[in-house]
């Protein structure tokens, strides 16, 4: 199957979790359209509309129901949300083929804390693909002979961070390196039946559904890699485990929100990132109307540029 | 003679089984109605524990030793193969509006059941027990409506289709 199949067949698997109505709509648009297509989103009231290098299009049809977004997650939880309830407390549900629903709406509070939602107000169909060749540019300069650097993949939501590094696991296991993928989310590998859904190439083992700050320490213990991976370091309690992982000998491949080193300087956690040592290349992911960019910087010492 | 002798037999018989029949119908609606307390007994169990999805438990259940489940569930099972596009709900509802006449379930109960297709797999859990514990509470109010209609006529039916029986011999002789 040729690149432009397998993407229109990505498009249809994603779009299948939508109500009959909205699938017909999304299936409805030309094939360029839906080749190259991001996401879907669904807002309440609004038109189904569909995203392509951070632009937005309307797809011309009635106005999306509150009910048809009750619909979609129930459906995309295969009618099954209270199987999910974590997940979407945490404003997601995972697919199967690794794409992923973001959820919106009136949150639920139970003693402060998130306990569910009590209407959806709008829902953000993200279509996970793989771009093979899409690290393949950066390569050279993020190994060190036959090793890896530590690296950090920086760049906005929907900027293919997770794009990128899916091709840089598949890259490095195919010239032997052996990558661990703490992959929380499911979206790296896109595990199904214990066979991962992507291409991460021959010497990758994946560990899905996990924690990344339990996983990643897991997969050091058991898996002896040389290299593990994860994807959207958001949380503190990520730090502990790239530290540990840095400490092993073991280069960390990791993926974080922000639009440029600026904008990276200034989070609390980068800082903090910057002080484990484990990160000596830092890629930056760009998105503009010629199309994806990227570029590699250096972190010398483990500190980057504005540490 | 023997004609007659066999006649009357035969009338009695029908009669009785008449009789049996009705008897049997009120004791087959209490089967039923138990059989579904214990499926929704096993869905609030499946949900408020190991948050097992929807189908798989539809799945279970279809696999289940009592009948009157593993028809309903299985049934349900077989449509969501049928036509995943539709809703679980839709599928639920359908099934039971489809075999109420065939399991006995009587109008009340298969309305009962259908109404829990408005909530099923669209809630956290919480919601759906919420929903399943009033849905079940419905049902056990209908199943003790049966079980006082069973003790009230079960017994008159039979004794109705027997002493019909004699009548209608007595009468014919």
């Amino acid at each position: 199957m040729d690149e432009k199949n397998k993407g229109l067949e990505r498009y249809a698997q994603a779009v299948s979790c939508l109500p009959p109505r909205l699938m017909h709509l999304a299936l409805g648009l030309p094939d360029a359209a839906r080749q190259a297509a991001e996401e879907v989103r669904l807002r309440a009231g609004g038109a189904l509309r569909w995203c392509a290098c951070g632009r937005e299009h309307e797809v011309a049809g009635e106005p999306i129901r509150a009910e048809e977004l009750r619909d979609t997650l129930a459906r995309a939880s295969r009618w099954s949300v209270h199987t999910y309830e974590d997940p979407i407390r945490q404003g997601y549900l995972p697919l199967a083929g690794g794409h992923r629903l973001g959820v919106c709406g009136t949150v639920a509070l139970e003693d402060g804390q998130p306990a569910g939602l009590r209407t959806v107000s709008s829902l953000c169909l993200r279509i996970a693909r793989a771009v093979p060749g899409a690290a393949a540019g950066c390569l050279p300069e993020l190994m060190d002979g036959g090793s890896v650097r530590g690296t950090l993949i920086l760049s906005p939501p929907g900027g293919g961070k997770t794009t990128f590094l899916r091709d840089l696991i598949r890259l490095l296991s195919e010239r032997g390196v052996r990558v661990a993928v703490a992959d929380e989310r499911g979206e790296i590998a896109a595990m199904r039946g214990g066979v991962p859904q992507f291409d991460l190439g021959p010497a990758c083992d994946v560990l899905d559904g996990c924690p990344k700050a339990i996983g990643a320490m897991q997969l050091v213990r058991t898996m002896g890699p040389q290299a593990v991976a994860m994807d959207e370091i958001t949380d503190p309690a990520d730090l502990a485990a790239v530290q540990n992982a840095a400490g092993c000998g073991v280069a960390v491949l990791a993926t974080i929100h922000a639009r440029d080193e600026a904008e990276l300087g200034r989070k609390p956690l980068f800082r903090a990132l910057c002080r484990t040592g484990a990160f000596s290349r830092l890629v930056v992911l760009s998105v503009d109307a010629d199309g994806r960019h990227s570029r590699v910087g250096a972190m010398e010492g483990g500190g980057g540029p504005c540490c | 003679m023997l004609l007659t002798a066999m006649g009357a037999v035969l009338i009695l018989g029908a009669c009785t089984a008449l009789g049996l029949s009705a008897r049997g119908r009120l004791r087959r609606r209490i089967a039923v109605l138990s059989a579904m307390l214990d499926a929704l007994s096993f869905l609030r169990a499946e949900i408020d524990g190991p948050h097992t999805p929807l189908p798989d438990l539809i799945a279970a259940l279809a696999q289940s030793g009592q009948p009157d489940a593993r028809r309903l569930f299985g049934e349900i099972a077989r449509r969501m193969d049928k036509a995943p596009g539709m809703s679980l709900g839709y599928h639920w509802s359908s099934a039971v509006r489809d075999l109420a006449d065939e399991l006995n379930l009587g109008q009340d109960a298969a309305a009962i059941l259908r109404d829990a297709s408005a909530f099923l797999g669209r809630y956290d859990a919480g919601q759906q027990l919420q929903c399943l514990s009033y849905t079940a509470a419905r049902l056990e109010a209908c199943r003790r409506e049966a079980c006082a209609a069973y003790k009230r006529h079960g017994n008159v039916y039979r004794t109705c289709g027997i002493a019909a029986g004699i009548f209608v011999v007595l009468i014919l002789i």
